[in-house]
């Protein structure tokens, strides 16, 4: 196998972080190479580079042989590199039609922009891979599995002979990344390589060829997946060995119900309905995993229960008291504590201390004559700072100061170390790396163990599998199925987040 | 037959004042929908316009030249455009703020500039202007003849109208610059130059701006007068998010404000209260364009400032 691409020696320096350290990193023609690694590990950074989005502090790049340098995604566009990235990179009000020919519209005159042929055009590539969409439609109102196969689309359409993909699988059903994977295939035997980001070890012995590791900003090591298994290449991510994560469930499950919602109807950002009449019920003791697509009305419901998003019709009942109201502050006196999926921004202040960050919501808690304590604050801070492993400089510090995966850990110990009935946790893992992720979860199976309810939403179904006690698959704003863990196999979860009828 | 002659003719002297009165204001829509488009908002434009009418008054006065001011307008403005583009895209300086200071140096440059040049801080030397054309000189009919006698800058505008629609919406230039100012990332994700489409843009913004300028100062008084704009280049930024970010809304909704300032202008020295006529083209304007808002929508990355790590 020749190499296509070479990077050599890429080193990127961000203030006060090596997000590349001196990286060895190729790409051979027809093959499917993992980039694997933790968050932060630096592989986001080093196809950044690639891609021309990203200029490194120090490195060189060749195509085919001849060194490049590229000083925008156009360059390395031109050099047949396309990359898709984690958070789509689509013009919302565009037609599908129109975000794939962008910036290469066919023209008349070279003026007029030649609606016939770009249509035409569009419609080729999908049958040429066989994907269906509905080419007319404005982006922002397909599924996130569609916009993605917009943005592969884009791809084939500049003749990428390299396509990056950034953690592709992490917005997909099971099937859905079954059918990637076939298109990802039939990319390669034409001769094409893809370049495939992603933390999952599974994933990426099923579909590559070659796999190599970052961590903490480094090659570790590149090898064939043939050579190597999930347990090698998990001991290289972390840099040490890890425990087999086993499953913790309950007990026993109880009877007695914490929370209970009866056809609650929530309406979404844009005023749609985004929970179209769900029941369900939250026991003591009990872990509920909440299953399905992004976008499916998870994020709604969760809201709703622990009343930061108005309820539009149904009942909800805490200890068997009526909540119906946007009141959060009544939520948290219920005790009913909330993660939302996005700490960074709807948890964390990034102008006050990490110590007020640390109380925040709570605050009441530690007055006295509506003074706050700040000896009792403080200590309280430490203990929790201790416990989580919050990285920080001083507790006095800005909360902004504190890295990304910190920011979540304090969002965490913020909410878990409240005396809580109720936990309503959105995404708990989502930007957390392995060890941080185990930390997480282990905190939520001991909440759970001590009486806690807690209701889990995550896209991440092997997460789901994992914590639950419970299952509940949603689809479209509809409880498609609730029932103990063990009830399920995986092919039923995975077809009903899909949109099959009940299994 | 009489009495329907002489409202024939009021109702042309009205049409004719509020092309004149939506000119300016429409020359700064162009440019507001030139900058917002690519995701930059450019508070900047009133000072833009206001370097456009000195330099159109400095330029015809040295040269004789009335067309050489108009091009030294659009040049001095478009340079402040591409200073405000600096400013903003390159030193990541605050929109808004930069936009303001562009506003507030415009004031104090050109005032300076007036004493020293003209030796008083009002007003300059009368200058040769660009006096108002009949494009339809052969025409008999009265009416006809008091609606089209406008400075050629009022022809150009509808020029700049039109192309500047079929640059947004028919051309794939459009295509890329709309798209900067709905998804800067994704734009850049594509390969298009955007900080360069928003430099021209900004450039393009500036030196419409100027013409604005130019044509308070050339075809309207042949003179500049210090702070002369009077806040038409705010009001052609309101015109261009009524218009809904499109050049032909945003020329619909300076020609309602050009109306009702051509009313307000009929209606003074009448009984009605002075206070209450100079209220009106604002209140009017604002109650007959609140409809037209409720589905407007702004470019979705509007004021976001996007700076890619290279």
């Amino acid at each position: 196998m020749t190499s296509f691409i070479e990077m050599k020696g890429i080193t990127k320096l961000y203030p006060g972080v090596r997000a590349n350290n001196a990286i060895d990193f190729d790409i051979g023609e027809g093959e499917i190479h993992a980039l694997l690694g933790e968050n932060g590990a630096g592989k986001t950074t080093l196809m950044q580079i690639l891609y021309g989005l990203v200029a490194p502090t120090e490195g060189s790049i060749s195509v085919g042989g001849k060194p490049v340098e590229f000083r925008s995604p156009a360059d390395a566009i031109a050099a047949g590199i396309s990359l898709v990235q984690q958070h789509f990179s689509l013009v919302g009000v565009y037609s599908v039609v129109e975000n794939v020919l962008l910036a290469r519209e066919p023209s008349r005159y070279g003026v007029l922009y030649d609606r016939p042929a770009a249509k035409k055009i569009v419609q080729g590539l999908c049958q040429k891979y066989n994907l269906h969409l509905d080419i007319d439609s404005p982006v922002k109102e397909l599924s996130v599995g569609d916009q993605q196969k917009v943005e592969l689309l884009k791809a084939f359409y500049r003749g990428a002979k390299v396509l990056i993909l950034d953690e592709p699988t992490a917005v997909l059903t099971p099937q859905q990344v079954d059918d990637l994977y076939v298109t990802m295939r039939e990319f390669r035997e034409s001769g094409n390589s893809i370049v495939f980001i992603t933390h999952k070890l599974k994933e990426c012995l099923t579909v590559s060829d070659r796999v190599s590791v970052l961590q903490a900003g480094s090659l570790v090591q590149t090898l064939r997946a043939a050579d190597t298994d999930a347990a090698q290449l998990a001991r290289m991510m972390v840099g040490r060995d890890l425990a087999e994560m086993t499953p913790r469930r309950a007990k026993a499950l109880t009877d007695q119900v914490l929370l209970s919602a009866r056809n609650l109807r929530v309406n979404g950002d844009n005023s749609l309905e985004a929970v179209r009449g769900v029941s369900l019920e939250l026991r003591k003791g009990e872990i509920l995993g909440v299953a399905g697509v992004q976008g499916n009305g998870q994020i709604e419901l969760a809201e709703a229960l622990a009343g930061v998003r108005p309820i539009v019709a149904g009942e909800l009942l805490i200890n068997g008291k009526r909540f119906n109201a946007l009141d959060r502050k009544g939520f948290i006196a219920a005790g009913v504590g909330y993660v939302p999926e996005n700490r960074h921004r709807d948890a964390w202040l990034g102008e006050a201390s990490i110590e007020d960050n640390l109380i925040l919501g709570y605050q009441d808690r530690f007055t006295r004559y509506q003074v706050l304590m700040k000896d009792r604050i403080g200590k309280y801070a430490r203990r929790l700072v201790e416990e989580y492993d919050i990285r920080l400089s001083a507790l006095s510090a800005p909360g902004r100061s504190l890295s990304g995966g910190n920011q979540q850990k304090a969002v965490m110990s913020r909410i878990m170390s409240q005396s809580l009935d109720i936990l309503i946790a959105c995404q708990p893992t989502r930007g957390l790396d392995i060890s941080a992720t185990e930390f997480v979860r282990s905190k939520l199976v001991e909440a759970r163990d001590a009486g806690m309810a807690v209701l889990i939403v995550s896209y991440d179904l092997d997460e789901i599998k994992e914590m639950s006690d419970r299952i509940a698959v949603i689809y479209e704003g509809q409880i498609v199925d609730n029932r103990p863990f063990s009830e399920f196999s995986e092919k039923d979860i995975g077809l009903q987040m899909a949109g099959a009828s009940r299994v | 037959m009489q009495l329907d002659n002489s409202t024939l003719l009021l109702v042309a002297a009205i049409l004719g004042a509020t092309w004149r009165m939506a000119t300016p204001i429409a020359f700064a829509a162009m440019g507001a929908a030139y900058s917002e488009r690519t995701g930059v908002v450019n508070l900047g434009l009133e000072g833009m316009m206001l370097v456009g009418a000195m330099a159109a008054v400095v330029g015809s006065d040295k040269t004789g030249n009335p067309y050489i001011g108009l091009a030294a307008a659009f040049i001095s403005a478009a340079l402040i455009g591409v200073l405000f583009a600096f400013l903003v895209l390159k030193l990541k300086g605050d929109q808004v703020v930069v936009g303001i200071g562009i506003n507030i140096m415009a004031l104090g440059l050109t005032t300076v500039l007036l004493s020293a040049w003209y030796g008083n801080r009002g007003s300059s030397d009368l200058v040769t202007g660009i006096p108002a054309i009949n494009l339809l000189g052969s025409t008999n009919n009265e009416a006809v003849k008091i609606i089209f006698s406008q400075s050629p800058l009022a022809y150009l505008l509808i020029g700049v109208v039109l192309l500047s629609w079929f640059i947004f919406y028919k051309s794939p230039f459009g295509f890329r610059l709309r798209a900067i100012g709905e998804n800067p990332a994704a734009a850049d994700a594509a390969g298009i130059r955007i900080v360069a489409i928003q430099f021209l843009c900004l450039a393009l913004a500036g030196g419409l701006a100027g013409i604005g300028g130019a044509y308070l100062s050339l075809s309207q008084t042949s003179q500049f007068v210090r702070d002369m704009i009077g806040g038409r280049g705010f009001m052609g930024l309101s015109a261009n998010i009524f218009g809904g970010w499109n050049p032909l809304g945003g020329f619909g909704a300076s020609a309602l404000f050009g109306f009702f300032m051509a009313i307000q202008m009929r209606l003074a020295g009448t009984r009605i209260p002075s206070q209450i006529v100079q209220m009106m083209p604002y209140l009017l304007t604002v109650l007959a364009l609140i409809p037209a808002t409720r589905k407007s929508r702004a470019p979705a990355s509007l004021g976001v400032p996007y700076h890619p790590e290279r």
